[in-house]
């Protein structure tokens, strides 16, 4: 009961959040210099007055700031972003298209980022400074420190063109047509269409640009653990746990993690938000049609709907996530569910 | 009390720490040992190694930067400092338990109390889960928790300083250990909290015949609970006395000056006596008595030759010159 409450205040504080950040990308859209007229209509076009008082009163633009805004609002309600300028399509047709690619990366990222980087951080602090620990530490700092479009290169070098064991760029080899739409996880609508030489590919396309985006995070979440797991070791609490007679593994399992992983569930959350804002540089160099290619062009032809678009996809990332990682500190963390 | 069964002989224990300011001995030839139904109590300031001295019984000091480089712990005719960590798992908890000073931060703030209990019971007793929780429940009865059942499901942030350590005394007690090692656990709590923790410790030695090494550095705690009291001064033991006898008629000038230091309601109103000087910093190397800077009857032998233990009479020791015949 405490925890329904606990999530239901969690989820109500969501849906004000999300009507700040609407409100906010419209005033900005206002303030920045640039007219949608002049940018989308022709020379031609603009000389004629009829015109642009059709296309003003076609998009509302003729209508005082505040009605403005509240079509805004009510189209954003209904989910209607606009059309795109560069494609012609519904923006949210498009980023219905180009999010799922992101997410199936995102997600495999940060599944790996999360695994790796809480054994390592674990590892080094039970062997702290010890060769171990000197290991993981260069390892974690060199992901983090590694520049993902240099490393993305290095990735494809090696496993793709010098050892062929991973595919090169693209979510499937030119032998398989995409699956039919379910998720628009290809792995998965994959699997549902029982085509499992499919998955298999489409999941061997996504281990190299997992790995690359994997590196950062995982580095932060090794660090965040170990030093945290240190700090939580040295506690009392810890010390009544030795008193009991628990031994190592049972004490961090049951006594230490749980404390420890806190604040780390706080970097896995920012990792997957940034990852699910879709990354330029690795998506280009893998030629993944995900939320960072379609971002990129649509700055490159100024499309501003499309901009609008991938800007409230990134923030309504990071407030869902921001949300359910609070709703996990409750869940894990009694003091926090009461307060 | 020493016509009993000796549980407990720690015979010429010696523990060192290493610091940046190089090795110290936080723990100089300790010998005592503690009898079954015994309450011990172990005085000393803070620095004079008797939290040390308990920690080592459970096999817990810190290492690094603690080690216990000589010495025996005899508990059930066998030497714990040999044991594996295996095997000291299997003691702690079970047969030798600890409560600690803080309370507020000992118990894990993610566990249900009633679980941080059933938890010991569990690993030592092999208990099902629901069975565990049930006797869990029946000790925070025993040690004055109203109300168990609904307590037992609630969190340690949610209960009073005087409640956690009740749950503390039910996790050390779970197993019905042989020995109970208190570490200050009145400090930080309130004087009526404090005084009804002391009972609690007094009827639990009583009904389950535990005995207790009770540590502290407030007399007035250890002449209300203890049977026999060993005075600390810089790792080493400096007298050791049944309780009456020690309070009645102190032998060792340190321990002199520890009890005239105590305030009295009755006396009038005058400045509080105090030890000159203060405890030596524990890498300071001094020749003779350790306590001899501070003692106002050091002679010049003192100060150069370190004093035997003198036996006085079956139960008394004392490590000063002035009773060396």
């Amino acid at each position: 009961m405490e925890r329904l409450k606990f999530i239901g205040k969690r989820l109500l504080y969501l849906v004000i959040m999300l009507f700040g950040v609407a409100t906010l990308v419209f005033i900005l859209t206002k303030l920045i210099p640039g007219d949608p007229v002049t940018a989308n209509l022709s020379q031609r076009a603009l000389s004629d007055e009829s015109i642009v008082a059709a296309y003003k009163a076609k998009y509302g633009l003729d209508k005082p700031l505040i009605v403005q805004y509240l079509l805004y609002i009510k189209s954003l309600v209904t989910f209607d972003l606009g059309t795109s300028i560069r494609t012609n399509n519904a923006v949210l047709d498009e980023l219905q298209r180009c999010y799922p690619a992101t997410i199936e990366l995102a997600l495999l990222s940060i599944i790996i980022a999360t695994v790796l980087g809480i054994f390592f951080g674990v590892i080094s602090a039970i062997k702290r400074n010890s060769i171990i620990d000197q290991i993981v530490r260069a390892i974690s700092v060199t992901g983090v420190s590694l520049p993902s479009f240099w490393f993305a290169l290095l990735m494809l070098f090696f496993f793709y063109y010098k050892l062929k064991v991973f595919p090169g760029p693209g979510r499937l080899s030119t032998s398989f047509s995409a699956p039919a739409t379910v998720t628009g996880l290809y792995v998965l609508d994959s699997l549902l269409e029982g085509d499992f030489p499919k998955a298999l590919d489409a999941f061997s396309h996504l281990i190299l640009p997992s790995l690359v985006l994997a590196a950062f995070t995982m580095g932060l979440i090794t660090r965040t653990t170990r030093s945290n797991l240190l700090d939580v070791m040295s506690t009392d609490y810890i010390r009544t746990a030795k008193a009991k007679g628990l031994n190592q593994t049972k004490l961090i399992i049951h006594h230490a993690l749980g404390n420890a992983l806190i604040p780390v569930l706080t970097v896995i959350g920012l990792g997957l938000g940034n990852l699910l804002g879709g990354m330029v540089l690795v998506e280009t160099i893998f030629n993944w049609p995900g939320v960072g290619q379609f971002a990129y062009q649509s700055v490159m032809s100024n499309d501003f709907p499309s901009i609008i678009g991938v800007a409230l996809l990134i923030a309504i990332n990071y407030m869902v996530i921001n949300t359910i990682v609070d709703i996990l500190y409750g869940i894990i963390d009694p003091r926090v569910r009461l307060s | 009390m020493g016509k009993t069964e000796t549980i407990l002989k720690v015979k010429d224990l010696c523990v060192e720490f290493n610091t940046v300011e190089g090795k110290v001995n936080a723990i100089n030839n300790l010998t005592y040992s503690l009898h079954k139904g015994e309450k011990l109590g172990i005085v000393g300031e803070s620095g004079s190694g008797k939290s040390v001295s308990s920690l080592g019984v459970m096999g817990l000091i810190p290492n690094p930067p603690g080690k216990i480089v000589g010495g025996e712990i005899i508990y059930k005719g066998e030497n714990l400092i040999d044991k594996t960590e295996k095997e000291m798992e299997k003691i702690r908890g079970n047969e030798i338990s600890m409560i600690f000073q803080e309370p507020m931060t000992s118990l894990n703030p993610i566990i249900k109390c009633g679980q941080q209990i059933a938890e010991s019971l569990i690993l030592h007793r092999g208990m099902k889960k629901k069975e565990a929780m049930e006797e869990a429940i029946r000790i925070m009865q025993l040690v004055g928790i109203a109300n168990p059942k609904a307590r037992a499901h609630e969190y340690p942030h949610q209960m009073s300083g005087g409640m956690r350590q009740r749950v503390m005394i039910a996790i050390a007690l779970a197993c019905h250990p042989d020995i109970l090692i208190a570490d200050e656990p009145t400090t930080a709590l309130d004087v009526t909290i404090q005084a009804q923790i002391l009972d609690l410790i007094r009827k639990m030695n009583k009904e389950l015949d535990t005995s207790v090494i009770f540590i502290t550095h407030d007399l007035g705690v250890v002449s209300e609970l203890c049977d026999t009291v060993i005075v600390m001064y810089t790792g080493r033991i400096v007298e050791k006395a049944p309780a009456k006898e020690l309070f009645k008629d102190p032998k060792h000038p340190y321990t002199k000056g520890l009890l005239s230091a105590i305030p009295r309601i009755t006396k009038e109103r005058a400045a509080l006596s105090t030890i000159e000087g203060s405890v030596p910093n524990p890498t300071e190397k001094i020749s003779g008595c350790s306590f001899s800077p501070r003692c106002p009857y050091a002679t010049d032998r003192c100060k150069n030759e370190e004093p035997p233990v003198v036996k006085l009479d079956e139960s008394r020791r004392v490590k000063c010159f002035q009773y060396v015949d």
